[in-house]
């Protein structure tokens, strides 16, 4: 009898005991060399009592069941359950394979004191290293802790950063930055000009190929080094970094010389790409160097304080050694919080001071008396349109094209469908950028106009008008409402027949990458990388650019206008030359552009002092000026 | 017994192969790859592409690579595990070779990162949460079961009933949300953002939101075993032997209505651990069942092919582990 | 003679039941169908959906697609919140709308019609492969069993999502891809 019981009891611990040893065996906890490990769990013994509270006895049993066998399955792991053993007790255990894979330490609470500034925040970034970022989850991040030669201000200008001054040449091929005097990193070594030189030969290295690789193009000698082949051309590079035009002058002088005027540089230089890599510091430690806090070298106003891929935690102190004024809070910590109506819950148990909501909650939230008077919303850096596929028929015809931006209700759109996210308008470059023409008010909503229009098409009352499919991702569910909306719109205001075409998102943007394929409708737009209007229009619209050509727009004028404008030295004939194409391009209905972005915000009022801007990620505010001037007020 | 682990061991070798050509298969006929970046958002370059493609060894043909196999050929070499090397020089089978030594690749998405360093770097917290909610749904599930089968039609077994209908009709990510606006901004007793994952205090919500589908099917499965047996003529035996009521529930009736109880264990674990995504998500757990979804969507090969391989591993030896345990439980089929 | 004592001994039921017709398989299934209280439940619950997806057109008060601008979110009937009449609960919209302002009880009365085909046919399929695969497995027995044994572990790993959406993408543009894509609003106009 006895002896059966056993069996029962021992079914059920081989079961638990088996699958944990599995999966740890599948982690390949076996390759952490002995010694780091030993040392490691020495660490985690001597944090151990802090880091873990005791675990109930019989998963205690199971983990260390575990860790023996996955020990067992190699013998260079057989240290770490030694060390681990005499050190401390199985709950430290543990905690030792956790640290052992990331090389952090275990302690979880805070080190932050005094004012704090608490974000919420959806997502922790994939990558923390400026030069291989390109997501809005990651910028604002490297934003606090780093900066560029030049930085934007609130109104998107562009003011000295560490560099004091730049000059161009005459014809705008090179420009010289002057550094500050005695710049120095947050661990007290000294910045030097040669740091920003290694930060464009990182970005355009081909043994580090990132989405950005190819933003220097403009430099002399950047495309040769990034379409370098690897590892054929691998031993190349050191020349080719050579011969581009990237000159250390001394440690306070740098200078790019360019393939043709490039009078917007100072403003690619306030981007995070452009943020100084001490020569040979990160590289050193490896692909991974950017997860532990202590290898971030930082020169903005906030240094790194704890960063925990593992366990998701990001910190900030005020860093002692930046030039300008400090910043007025102790610290910043950033919470993930994936779901946004549990971030809502975490801002009302006052567990974070600042969150993006959920849209859908935007009218619940303005009605409430308390939360109404917390909620903010600045405009955003993105212009969304309905596109068309203009090298596809029926889109081919300008009055087909003039017909759908005519039929579109933006205002009840905005209300309705996009909750209020957006904000009305009718240019390409959003307010706020330079380029923005407050003077557009071309094609605005009009059923009697939409009517004529499509009828001078040939398809009168939408009669005759062939079958098209309004292409949207499925992978945002908040989608299909918004384009049912949509397709309603025009079926009314046009007497024509759209089907809703739900792709899965990655599908559709691989649809999207030629115009055979691109759908003949669908929403997109452009969200700004860096505050020039050649990001908005040479980029976007010329029809050597890739968007230009999915989309089928070419237009020799608006070409000869941007191609000019590029190179033009003289700012206001610049700025008019962009401007004039902005008119043309919104003359040949480019698309019905609807509305720019909107951020919004709940923000505590002990919070005092943010700058929004437009060019600040969605995920918080105030990224941009990396939250100079913010205070909080001691709870 | 030793030969039944070994032949099913065996049979692991194609079934995982079976998996990962499968998969290969399906990831690379789905259309968009991991480096296409949506229209709004700054291109990738072709000689950035080129690069990145050569990195991730995407340059390579998808299956077999016959050039490869004839050029060394022609170069004078007749090795023939060196030749039969060079003809499976291709994406799937270097990455299935390279996942015999335990290498999974590099991630496309958290680059510099290999799978297997980001599942063993994150699988703990998934464990912890997995062994909370199952030690939850063993714990209520096998006695409200046990006593609801006992007494048909008793307060006890509506409630069961209960369970059953909402853990299976209730989604997760309503439930999760009901729990925290209750026991977080209401009773305060949990914290919301809570980072500190490393003790085990903050599993316990997420726990039993996770915990309570594999509850109702738990306590469903007892119920219904325990009254299959209680029908058998040797419980019969046992009460006309003069056994107390007592005596016959415990030894005979729940020792073997357990049985099959027992062996679903395995597969709810392995459930439990790797289909943990929404629960993961709405307490924002740092665990591994995003990899499992996300990979997906962001067309990130090798977190597919790991994540794919780990699971049917997982399952592999989950079912051996019950087919050997139902060997322990029951000596009927122990003797066959 | 023996056959007649042995008649004589039978009681008045042992002789009902003797001289009985036989039941059928399928009548017995019935019998024991219909004595099951639970499943009787669930079979008139699945008839009411039936007879809600049929009646559709004339149980909800509103199409389905019908866009109503600015009436967004409006709540369940019962609700009343004078302070915000955009959004007060009104009998015309019973459960309220949507975030684009369609009603909601008119929706949930057309998505019968869906949950119905997508609970019946991967039903339907899956109960036709699965008692066939078993039933092989178990008469045929041996290497045969086995090797369909380790094939289901084989497809209950694969990512089924990868599937779906090659699926979905290959199929695109046939008649069985649009039924798949478009039957939401196929039943639904």
């Amino acid at each position: 009898m006895n002896l059966r019981r056993l069996h029962h009891s021992f079914a059920i611990t081989l079961l638990l005991t088996l699958m944990g040893a599995i999966l740890a065996a599948c982690g390949g906890t076996a390759t952490t060399p002995a010694t780091t490990a030993v040392t490691q769990a020495t660490t985690a013994a001597t944090s151990g009592g802090a880091a873990a509270t005791t675990p109930p006895a019989a998963t205690t049993e199971t983990m260390a069941a575990m860790t023996t066998t996955a020990a067992e399955a190699a013998t260079t792991a057989a240290a770490v359950t030694a060390a681990a053993t005499t050190a401390a007790t199985t709950a430290a255990t543990d905690t030792s394979t956790a640290a052992s894979a990331t090389g952090t330490t275990a302690a979880t609470t805070s080190d932050l004191t005094g004012n704090i500034l608490r974000i919420g925040a959806p997502t922790f970034p994939d990558s923390l290293d400026p030069q291989a970022e390109s997501f809005s989850n990651e910028i604002p991040y490297s934003q606090l802790a780093n900066e560029g030669l030049t930085r934007l201000d609130k109104g998107l200008k562009t003011v000295p950063g560490a560099a004091e001054s730049w000059e161009y040449n005459k014809d705008d091929t090179a420009i010289t930055f002057t550094l500050r005097s005695g710049l120095k990193y947050s661990d007290g070594s000294h910045l030097k000009a040669s740091d920003f030189a290694h930060a464009v030969y990182r970005t355009a290295d081909p043994r580090n190929p990132g989405d950005y690789a190819s933003s220097f193009d403009m430099i002399k000698g950047a495309t040769e080094l990034q379409s370098a082949a690897v590892p054929t051309d691998t031993a190349k590079i050191p020349d080719l970094r050579k011969a581009m035009g990237v000159k250390v002058i001394d440690d306070t002088h740098i200078s790019f010389q360019f393939t043709q005027p490039t009078p917007y540089f100072q403003t690619i230089a306030s981007t995070w790409i452009m943020f100084p890599t001490k020569v040979d510091w990160g590289d050193a430690k490896g692909d991974n160097w950017w997860q532990t806090a202590s290898n971030h070298l930082s020169n903005g106003p906030f240094v790194f304080s704890k960063i925990d891929t593992q366990g998701e935690v990001l910190e900030f102190k005020p860093n002692p050694n930046y030039w300008g004024d400090k910043p007025k809070v102790d610290g910043v910590s950033v919470r993930f919080i994936k779901d946004l109506s549990v971030g809502l819950q975490a801002y009302k148990n006052n567990e974070i001071d600042i969150f993006g909501p959920d849209p859908n909650d935007i009218a619940d939230l303005k009605a409430d008396p308390e939360l109404g008077q917390q909620y903010h919303e600045s405009v955003g850096s993105c212009t969304l349109e309905v596109e068309f596929n203009q090298a596809r028929k029926p889109f081919d015809n300008k009055n087909v094209r003039e017909a759908f931006a005519y039929a579109l209700d933006r205002d009840a759109f905005i209300r309705d469908a996009q909750k209020g996210t957006y904000v009305k308008t009718l240019g390409w470059i959003p307010p706020g950028f330079p380029g923005y023409d407050a003077t557009e008010k071309r094609f605005d909503f009009d059923p009697a106009k939409a009517k004529a229009a499509l009828a001078a098409a040939g398809y009168p009352g939408g009669k005759g008008f062939p079958e098209v499919k309004y292409s949207y991702s499925s992978s945002n569910p908040a989608n299909q409402a918004r384009v049912e909306y949509l397709i309603q719109m025009f079926q009314k205001n046009l007497g024509v027949t759209l089907t809703p075409d739900p792709v899965e998102g990655k599908t559709l943007t691989a649809m999207r990458k030629k115009a055979e394929t691109h759908p003949l409708l669908n929403i997109g737009g452009w969200c700004s990388d860096y505050p020039d209007p050649q990001d908005w229009l040479s980029v976007y619209w010329n029809s050597s650019q890739s968007f230009a050509k999915v989309l089928g727009y070419k237009d020799p004028a608006f070409d000869k206008l941007t191609n000019a404008a590029d190179a033009e030295p003289d700012p206001a004939k610049r700025m008019q030359e962009y401007l004039d194409a902005q008119k043309l391009l919104i003359a040949n209905v480019n698309g019905a552009i609807f509305g720019n972005s909107k951020n919004i915000w709940l923000i505590k009022p002990a919070v005092q002092g943010l700058q929004f801007s437009s060019q600040d990620s969605a995920d918080f505010p105030g990224s941009t000026t990396s939250l100079q001037g913010v205070s909080v007020t001691k709870q | 017994m030793i030969s039944f682990i070994i032949r099913r061991i065996l049979w692991a070798i194609p079934v995982l192969f079976f998996v990962g050509l499968v998969s290969f298969f399906l990831m690379h006929q789905a259309p968009g790859g991991p480096f296409d970046q949506d229209n709004n958002r700054k291109q990738v370059d072709a000689a950035t592409l080129k690069n990145l493609n050569a990195r991730f060894g995407l340059d390579k043909p998808s299956y077999v690579n016959p050039r490869e196999f004839v050029a060394d050929w022609k170069a004078g070499m007749r090795n023939p595990f060196k030749l039969a090397r060079a003809y499976v020089d291709s994406q799937f089978g270097n990455y299935m070779l390279n996942a015999l030594h335990g290498d999974l690749g590099p991630s496309f998405r958290q680059r510099g990162q290999n799978v297997q360093d980001l599942l063993k770097k994150q699988w703990p917290f998934s464990l912890r949460l997995a062994l909370i909610a199952l030690t939850f749904a063993i714990v209520v599930g096998i006695p409200l079961g046990v006593v609801a089968a006992l007494k048909q039609n008793s307060l006890a077994d509506y409630i069961s009933l209960f369970f059953a209908t909402v853990g299976v009709s209730v989604p997760s990510f309503i439930l999760g949300l009901i729990v925290i606006i209750i026991f977080g901004t209401h009773l305060r007793w949990i914290k919301i953002s809570t980072n500190d994952w490393r003790t085990w205090k903050p599993y316990i919500a997420p726990g039993l939101v996770l915990g309570l589908l594999s509850m109702s099917f738990i306590t469903r499965i007892t119920r219904s075993t325990v009254l299959e047996v209680k029908r058998q003529d040797y419980i019969r035996t046992a009460r006309a032997k003069g056994l107390g009521s007592q005596a016959v529930i415990m030894r005979h009736i729940l020792r073997n209505a357990l049985i099959p109880v027992v062996t679903t264990l395995g597969p709810v674990l392995l459930g439990l651990v790797t289909g943990a995504v929404i629960t993961e998500s709405i307490f924002s757990i740092p665990g591994i069942g995003k990899y499992f979804v996300d990979a997906i969507f962001q067309r990130d090969y090798s977190m597919i092919m790991g994540t794919t391989l780990i699971y049917a591993l997982l399952l592999v030896v989950a079912n051996i582990v019950v087919d050997l345990s139902y060997g322990f439980l029951d000596p009927r089929i122990r003797t066959q | 003679m023996a056959t007649t004592v042995s008649q004589g001994t039978l009681s008045q039921e042992e002789r009902a039941f003797a001289t009985r017709k036989p039941r059928s398989l399928w009548s017995d299934a019935r019998r024991r169908l219909l004595r099951n209280k639970a499943a009787v439940a669930g079979l008139l619950f699945i008839a009411f959906l039936v007879l809600v997806a049929i009646a559709a057109p004339i149980i909800a008060p509103h199409p389905p697609l019908e866009i109503v601008p600015g009436n967004s979110y409006r709540q369940a009937a019962w609700v009343h919140t004078p302070k915000r009449l955009e959004i007060t609960g009104m009998w015309t919209y019973p459960l309220g709308t949507d975030a684009i302002g369609r009603d909601v009880f008119s929706r949930l009365v057309y998505g019968t019609r869906t949950s119905l085909i997508v609970g019946f046919i991967p039903m339907i399929i899956t109960l036709t492969i699965g008692v066939m695969v078993g039933l092989i497995a178990g008469f045929k027995g041996g290497l045969l069993d086995v090797a369909l044994m380790r094939f289901g572990e084989l497809v209950y790993s694969f990512p089924s999502f990868l599937f779906f959406i090659i699926v979905m993408t290959a199929l695109k543009d046939t008649p069985i891809g649009k039924f798949l894509n478009g039957f939401l609003i196929l039943f639904a106009a």
